[in-house]
This record gives structure tokens, C-alpha cells and sequence, in this order.
């Protein structure tokens, strides 16, 4: 068979090969909506109740397809000067050097690196958190909350969790010294909302 | 309870017996009568003091990450309030020169006493920069370090022991109402070492029939005046309540208030005498 005759064959074959390989959209970037999106944490106090504070006006991206199965791709950042305690004391204490010395670290960061779906729009993101001047891998727990549309476009919603131990990023103060009156471990609850941007905006 | 006892017991009462134990020496019998080691051991005592308080409250390898070491498996995050520990470490360690220094030519004692406090206003200047610090504010620290180093040098021993104790007793309140409960804990054990030293000085005194032989001029005071002025920046620098000048203040007010209070004394006593 020759070249000329065999011409046709292969153009049908790339045709079909490219037809057969999955549609991936391009992600559109949400860019987060800071009253919309805050982050709790939770901390044991002198072994006793469990205190709630919050992180108001986070803000960033999140990169994503919309698509159930492809993961978001985050880059957040909260101001530690947005801590609230309820209480203008406890916030001030927690700006100070003996816990996130907002001073000279004035923000907490995450950058996630990739992500392994475990459900429906529900994802284990790793990447790294920075906090306290020092960065470590983590793992979050993410799910997509729901996708609608508000006067200004869609908008979409994502809760994460996750749970870390405050000394690991150098933030040591009331777990050994004073003993116990501060836990170590800190849940953190992640709520974002933001504006869909369309890839080709 | 019995957590709250030891961390007190550890990070303020410790301090305070290991100032007592290096300074008592020097506080009683024929040693009390040698200026030099009297300077010296009182200098190495309250810097000491406060640095063994830091180490407790904070960790020894906070102190380390200031020296220019390397720390294996250490990540926790360089601080540049951590800066006060290097600052008492040198005061410590030089603080036996300076006394041999001072008490070289005891006639210009307060010459010494002066360049010793310019020299430390200009390691402060130098070394120490919090947050915020401005070319201005960094001379402000250095300037009210060396004024206050030279005003506690003019004092008696225990007077300026007595003045150092309720400086650095204020500035404990002052870091735990601005929310820097470390600090707090590290000046409550550097007042409560300088109360002890005045105790025994007072004592030593007594036991001797000289109440007012101790001398502080010269190393002493330096470590006094300069742990003082930098724990007042420091809390100033991560407090947004009140202007650097303030915590200057705050960090003069008391040993000024001694001074005043030696000299209207000693011309009282003059006055009712002549």
C-alpha cells in the first residue's frame, strides 16, 4: 500500500484517538470573597472547655474546573490581625510574641501542592501552611460546598478542616511552660466563598 | 496548681537563688570590702538571673539562634524579641571587666561609669532592632540606656538595687497587661533577684556596721540601666498602646525617682548635722 493510500487511514486514526481522550476544562480562578470567608479554630483551655476564635476576611484563590472529579488548587492567606476572640484582650494576646507575634509574621498561608479525591467533590489537599514564620506539609480534608449564582456571577463554596499541633510551628507557649494551660492541638475549620471567574476573563 | 507551682518555681524563684548564690560571696565578710567584686558579682548575678529565667520561660535554643550557630533539626522560627537574651549574655559575660575596670582608678570611678554606659547604649543601638524600629527610635534606646545606666551608678548599692527591683517589677505588669506574658515572667524574676541582692546587701551591711559600703558603680549598673531600658523596647515594640518614648519613661522613672530621693536624703542628713 502506498503513502498516498495509506494518508486517509492515519488522519481517521488521529481523529479518533483525540476524539477518545477525556474533554479537560481549563479551571477558572474563584477569587475569595473575604466577608463570606473565614477560618475557626478551636483550642483546649486549661484542660477544660474547648475555645472557639475565628480568622475574619480570608483571602485568595482557588483554581478549579468546577468539575467534581479535578481538585482545587488553593493559595490562602489570612491576616493575623483579623483574629477574633470576641474578646479585644484575647485578641491582643494572640497578636503578641508569646503566640503568632503578628508582628513579625502578619499572616498565615496555604498553598496547596496536589490533592487525591476520596468523594464527590470531596478531596484530601496536601500542600504546605505557613504560620508563625515556619512552613510545613499538611493535609486538609475539602469539600466543595456547592456552586450557585448571585447578582455579580457564579459563585462557588469549599469547607476544609484540619487539625495541627501548634508547637510543631514554634508556637510553644502554654503547652509545657505553664503546663497544660493551652492545648496543643488546634482544629481548624475553613470556610470560603468566592467569584467565579470564567478561564477567559 | 502543681503546674502552675513548678513553671513559678523554674522561671521566677530559680533565678532569683542563682543571683543570690553567685552575689552572696561578695556581700558579706572581707570580699564585701573589694568594690571590684562586689561590681562584678551583682552584674553577673542580675544578668545571669534574667537569663536563666529566659532560658526556662522560652527555650535555651531560642537563645542560640541568635549566636550565629548551627542548630541541627531545629525549625522553629528566628524571633527578634529573643534578642534580649543575647544582650544579657554579653552583659554577663563582660560584666567581670567592667567591674575590674571601674575599680582600677577609684578616684574616676564616675568617668568609668559614663564611657561604660556610652559603650552600652552603643552595643544596644547596634544589636537590638524590634519590629518597627526606626534609625531614630534605635538611638532613643541607646541614649536612654546610658543615661539610665549612669543615673544607677550614682546611686548607693542597695538604693539602686531597690530601684532596679521596682523598674523592672513595673515593666512585669506592663508586658502582662500588653499581652506578652513571657516578658512578664522574665522581668518578675529579674525584680525579684534585685530585691533579693538588696537584702542581702542591706544585711551584709549590717552584720559589717557599713550600710552604705556596697558600691554598684560601673558593672552593675550597666547590666541594670541596659536589661531595663531593652526589656521596656522590647514590650514597647510589640504593644501598640503607647509611643516608644513612653516605655523610655517608663524604664528611667524609677531610677530617676532613686537618685532624687539619695540626694534629698543626703542633704537632709547634711543640713541636720551642720
Amino acid at each position: 500500500m502506498t503513502l498516498s493510500r495509506r494518508l486517509p487511514l492515519l488522519v481517521v486514526l488521529c481523529l479518533a484517538s483525540l476524539a477518545a481522550r477525556p474533554w479537560r476544562a481549563e479551571p477558572a480562578t474563584i477569587t475569595l470573597d473575604p466577608v463570606h470567608s473565614v477560618a475557626l479554630f478551636r483550642i483546649q483551655h486549661l484542660e477544660a472547655g474547648l475555645f472557639w476564635g475565628r480568622f475574619n476576611a480570608l483571602e485568595g484563590t482557588v483554581r478549579w474546573t468546577l468539575e467534581p472529579k479535578d481538585a482545587p488548587v488553593f493559595d490562602i492567606t489570612a491576616k493575623v490581625a483579623n483574629a477574633d476572640t470576641g474578646s479585644e484582650k484575647l485578641d491582643g494576646n494572640l497578636q503578641g510574641p508569646n503566640f503568632f507575634n503578628a508582628k513579625e509574621f502578619p499572616t498565615i498561608s496555604f498553598k496547596s501542592k496536589d490533592a487525591t479525591a476520596v468523594g464527590d467533590r470531596h478531596w484530601t489537599v496536601r500542600g504546605d501552611l505557613t504560620l508563625h514564620g515556619v512552613t510545613k506539609p499538611v493535609e486538609v480534608d475539602c469539600v466543595a460546598t456547592g456552586i450557585g449564582d448571585g447578582p455579580a456571577g457564579k459563585k462557588a463554596g469549599f469547607e476544609c478542616t484540619l487539625t495541627i499541633k501548634r508547637s510543631e510551628w514554634g508556637m510553644k507557649w502554654g503547652v509545657e511552660k505553664p503546663a497544660k494551660a493551652l492545648g496543643d492541638e488546634v482544629k481548624l475549620v475553613i470556610a470560603l466563598e468566592g467569584d467565579v471567574a470564567s478561564p477567559k476573563e | 496548681m502543681r503546674e502552675l507551682l513548678a513553671y513559678l518555681a523554674s522561671v521566677i524563684l530559680l533565678p532569683a537563688v542563682a543571683a543570690a548564690v553567685i552575689a552572696s560571696p561578695a556581700m558579706f565578710g572581707t570580699l564585701r570590702r573589694r568594690t571590684a567584686v562586689v561590681d562584678g558579682c551583682i552584674g553577673v548575678a542580675l544578668a545571669a538571673a534574667f537569663l536563666i529565667a529566659f532560658i526556662h520561660e522560652v527555650e535555651p535554643n531560642a537563645l542560640l539562634r541568635q549566636l550565629p550557630v548551627e542548630l541541627p533539626g531545629d525549625d522553629a522560627p528566628f524571633e527578634r524579641w529573643h534578642r534580649v537574651a543575647l544582650v544579657a549574655l554579653l552583659l554577663a559575660l563582660v560584666s567581670p571587666v567592667l567591674a575590674l575596670a571601674a575599680a582600677w582608678r577609684p578616684t574616676a570611678r564616675s568617668a568609668a561609669a559614663a564611657w561604660m554606659a556610652v559603650a552600652a547604649a552603643v552595643l544596644v543601638a547596634t544589636l537590638v532592632e524590634f519590629p518597627g524600629a526606626t534609625g531614630m527610635t534605635r538611638v532613643m534606646t541607646g541614649a536612654t540606656c546610658a543615661a539610665c545606666a549612669f543615673v544607677l551608678s550614682r546611686v548607693g548599692g542597695v538604693a539602686a538595687l531597690c530601684g532596679s527591683m521596682v523598674t523592672f517589677a513595673g515593666l512585669a505588669v506592663l508586658a502582662a497587661l500588653n499581652g506578652f506574658p513571657s516578658l512578664a515572667a522574665i522581668s518578675a524574676a529579674t525584680a525579684l533577684a534585685s530585691m533579693v541582692l538588696a537584702v542581702l546587701g542591706w544585711m551584709g551591711g549590717r552584720q559589717q556596721g557599713e550600710p552604705r559600703a556596697l558600691v554598684v558603680a560601673g558593672a552593675a549598673s550597666t547590666v541594670m540601666g541596659t536589661l531595663a531600658v531593652t526589656s521596656a523596647a522590647c514590650i514597647g515594640a510589640y504593644a501598640d498602646r503607647a509611643p516608644a518614648w513612653a516605655w523610655m519613661a517608663v524604664a528611667l522613672a524609677a531610677p530617676l525617682a532613686t537618685l532624687l530621693f539619695a540626694r534629698l536624703r543626703a542633704a537632709s542628713i547634711r543640713n541636720g548635722t551642720t
